[in-house]
């Protein structure tokens, strides 16, 4: 992309046609002779006044912030109590405490990825879906091209149609225990089984081939 | 991105990120898409940036809800950005318990009134359908129809099908956005308030005793549709500029021309609106519009026409004007059209001149309109039709090129390129001049944002203790002092919002109309 401006680059097109450099260093001292002042005065432009219309605008945008900052919707840290107990603590609410909770929202859940509805729901029982991989040693040879998948249009994702298939996905119904805790131990530590499947192969020795 | 890298880059905890990702979808500011890898499904989220940007423009939008649909507009407006999507049952619900009802007024009468407001904004498309599927990123949903489409055939699909496939499905999706049925509104019976078939309950309905009526679905969502009140607002900045070019009673025409063709514009990018009719034109007039007496002849003597041959002499007004905005629809004299992006583009080169002047004065904007008339010019010209010395000329232009307006074309008279030997043309792209200024105007916007944060941690003290039970109950508790220096911050915020919104205005002249 062809640009102006360039600082020394092309060596000041020395010997140019009108003996005037066009860029380059040379170029600039050709063109600033005269600097000028080093803080020169500037006129600081200011703004127009505010209309009428604009101050309504302001004055409905503030009801807005006001309206979702006591909503379930903005978030805050809960306040943590000081070291020093003050007089005046009693007078500094928390607002965390007495803001609604997110599951109190007016959603629908079919706007959301499964994982979220927890955060919607968190009394809902979920279904943790267990992808088991069985091999069907008899249909190991037949054309895989011949299964049909369907696809829900809404996620996008295969839909398995249950049978003697190389996957089966069974659903479990648990408890949803994790999500009522605070803390994301279940997230960090707790894999769900999904790291058993190796079990089989596990070899205290290892397989040294 | 997913849940626990999201959580890695923001350094807040997994629990923080899924409830920050609730509200950001329910606002309609991210996305999602699922896939399967192994024996997971695993999810990614993604910001929607159209909606993000757009909601710098949140202060206008409130304020035309109210100016188009009263003070019910403002309240529906203000529920559904406050929630991001409702129903129309969730959204009254929602209202009656934030404002409750006016005094005189039943709950079943603010009911109604609420009702015909929000039916009265989906119908005029200020509020749009939201359906699930809108929550998935467009790639994915793109790929969801693709996929489909191409099950239906017995063999893989070649090039040429894909291709129809796309633009079956481009071809859908443009149908719905610009088509007459409104996704979300159902027509349904209803029985004329008529006494007499109140009085007599016996006979049997007939024809007449039915109407038709539109009624949003109760089940469906529905969201602030930016796109609508972007091109209102062009439509209006339009009507403007022929007032400040002809007259009053110009701008009152042309904004009921593009009042009566607003109803088939789907976005700002259109060419031209579509075809009115001068003599519904004359019937949907404002009354108000006084055009008798308000035109002269060549003499300068006023014309004593009838209205509508006053309007006939406003319309060849309108189509000789020099921008060249409102013409014959094809030729065909009686209808006119307005060309969108004509005006669109007259509106964006005066913003472009009017920060050039701002901001480096009257020579430079002579230096940048030349290149706009004449097209690409060597400094020697330009020198010479401007008047100016050459050395001025080559400082301005290095100023403006720097800025971001000019574009330096180098033309190369001998393959060797040598400087002595090339041509160097200076140019203005207005579409690349107009980009520069958005970022500039977007990094303007983040310092006045920046400066409302620091204005308020000056004062975080003092805001600290406003925000005491004690204090709120009772204003008296702050001194005299602190009441000023309150008032103080109060107006500076004021300014700096109020300045940030004429930012973002700007941005939209230059970037969405």
């Amino acid at each position: 992309m062809s640009r102006g401006g360039r600082g020394g680059g092309r060596g000041g097109g020395r010997g140019g046609a009108p003996g005037i450099p066009m860029f380059g260093p040379d170029a600039i001292q050709a063109t600033f002779t005269n600097p000028g002042e080093t803080y020169p005065d500037i006129i600081v432009p200011t703004a127009e006044k505010l209309t009428t219309e604009e101050k309504r605008m302001h004055l409905a945008m503030l009801d807005l912030k006001n309206t979702l900052y006591s909503s379930a919707y903005y978030w805050t840290e809960p306040r943590k109590p000081s070291a020093i107990v003050r007089y005046t603590d009693r007078y500094h609410q928390d607002y965390a405490a007495t803001r609604a909770k997110l599951d109190t929202i007016k959603a629908n859940k079919a706007f959301f990825p499964e994982e979220l509805h927890s955060i919607l729901d968190p009394k809902a029982v979920k279904k943790r879906k267990v992808f088991k991989r069985t091999v069907d040693l008899d249909k190991i040879n037949d054309n895989e091209d011949d299964e049909e998948v369907e696809i829900d249009p809404e996620t996008g994702l295969p839909v398995k149609k249950s049978g003697d298939g190389e996957e089966a996905m069974e659903d479990e119904e648990m408890e949803d225990e994790d999500d009522d805790d605070d803390n994301d131990y279940g997230d960090d530590h707790f894999d769900n089984g999904e790291g058993d499947d190796d079990d089989g192969d596990d070899d205290g020795n290892g397989d040294y081939n | 991105m997913p849940v626990h890298m999201i959580a890695k880059f923001t350094e807040l905890t997994t629990r923080q990120v899924r409830e920050s990702l609730v509200v950001l979808i329910q606002q309609n500011l991210a996305v999602y898409a699922e896939t399967q890898e192994k024996t997971r499904i695993m999810t990614y989220y993604e910001v929607n940036r159209v909606e993000i940007l757009h909601r710098a423009m949140i202060p206008k939008v409130l304020f035309s809800s109210q100016e188009w649909f009263e003070r019910e507009g403002a309240v529906v407006a203000q529920s559904i950005l406050t929630h991001g999507k409702l129903t129309i049952t969730d959204c009254i619900e929602d209202i009656l318990k934030s404002t409750g009802t006016a005094a005189g007024r039943s709950a079943t009468q603010r009911t109604m009134a609420i009702k015909k407001v929000f039916t009265k904004m989906v119908k005029e498309k200020c509020l749009i359908a939201v359906r699930p599927a809108d929550s998935l990123t467009a790639a994915d949903r793109d790929m969801v129809e693709e996929k489909r489409e191409t099950d239906k055939l017995a063999m893989p699909p070649t090039a040429a099908q894909k291709a129809e496939i796309r633009r079956t499905i481009e071809s859908k999706r443009a149908g719905l956005e610009g088509g007459n049925q409104i996704m979300g509104l159902k027509r349904t019976l209803d029985t004329v308030d008529d006494d007499d078939w109140e009085m007599d309950k016996r006979r049997k309905l007939t024809t007449s005793d039915v109407q038709i009526v539109d009624e949003v679905e109760e089940d469906v969502y529905f969201k602030i549709n930016f796109e609508r009140y972007t091109i209102r607002w062009r439509n209006a900045k339009i009507a403007e500029m022929f007032e400040s070019r002809l007259n009053l009673t110009a701008k009152k025409i042309v904004e009921t021309i593009l009042k009566l063709a607003e109803d088939r514009m789907i976005n700002c990018k259109e060419e031209h609106s579509s075809a009115v009719n001068v003599m519904m034109l004359f019937n949907r007039l404002p009354s108000d519009v006084n055009m008798v007496g308000t035109l002269e002849d060549a003499r300068d003597s006023p014309v004593n026409s009838e209205a509508g041959e006053c309007l006939d002499k406003y319309m060849d007004l309108l189509e000789e004007d020099r921008l060249e905005i409102v013409r014959k629809f094809q030729g065909r004299s009686g209808q006119y059209t307005v060309l969108l992006q004509k005006a669109a583009k007259v509106m964006r080169k005066k913003l472009i001149q009017d920060v050039v002047t701002s901001r480096f004065g009257l020579p430079y904007v002579r230096i940048m309109n030349m290149l706009l008339e004449k097209g690409k010019l060597e400094e020697k010209m330009i020198s010479k039709f401007s008047m100016m010395p050459v050395k001025d000329v080559r400082e301005k232009l290095t100023t403006l090129c720097t800025f971001g307006v000019l574009n330096l074309q180098e033309v190369p008279k001998t393959q060797e390129r040598a400087p002595s030997r090339t041509f160097y043309l200076w140019e203005v792209v207005e579409d690349r001049a107009a980009m520069t200024i958005v970022d500039r105007l977007y990094q303007t916007m983040a310092n006045l944002r920046q400066r409302r944060f620091v204005e308020r941690s000056k004062r975080a003290v003092l805001l600290a203790k406003t925000e005491r039970t004690d204090v709120k109950e009772n204003a008296a508790l702050l001194n005299d002092a602190e009441t000023r220096e309150l008032d103080t911050l109060n107006a500076v915020l004021e300014k700096l919002e109020i300045q940030e919104l004429r930012v973002a205005e700007m941005v939209l002249v230059l970037r969405d109309f």
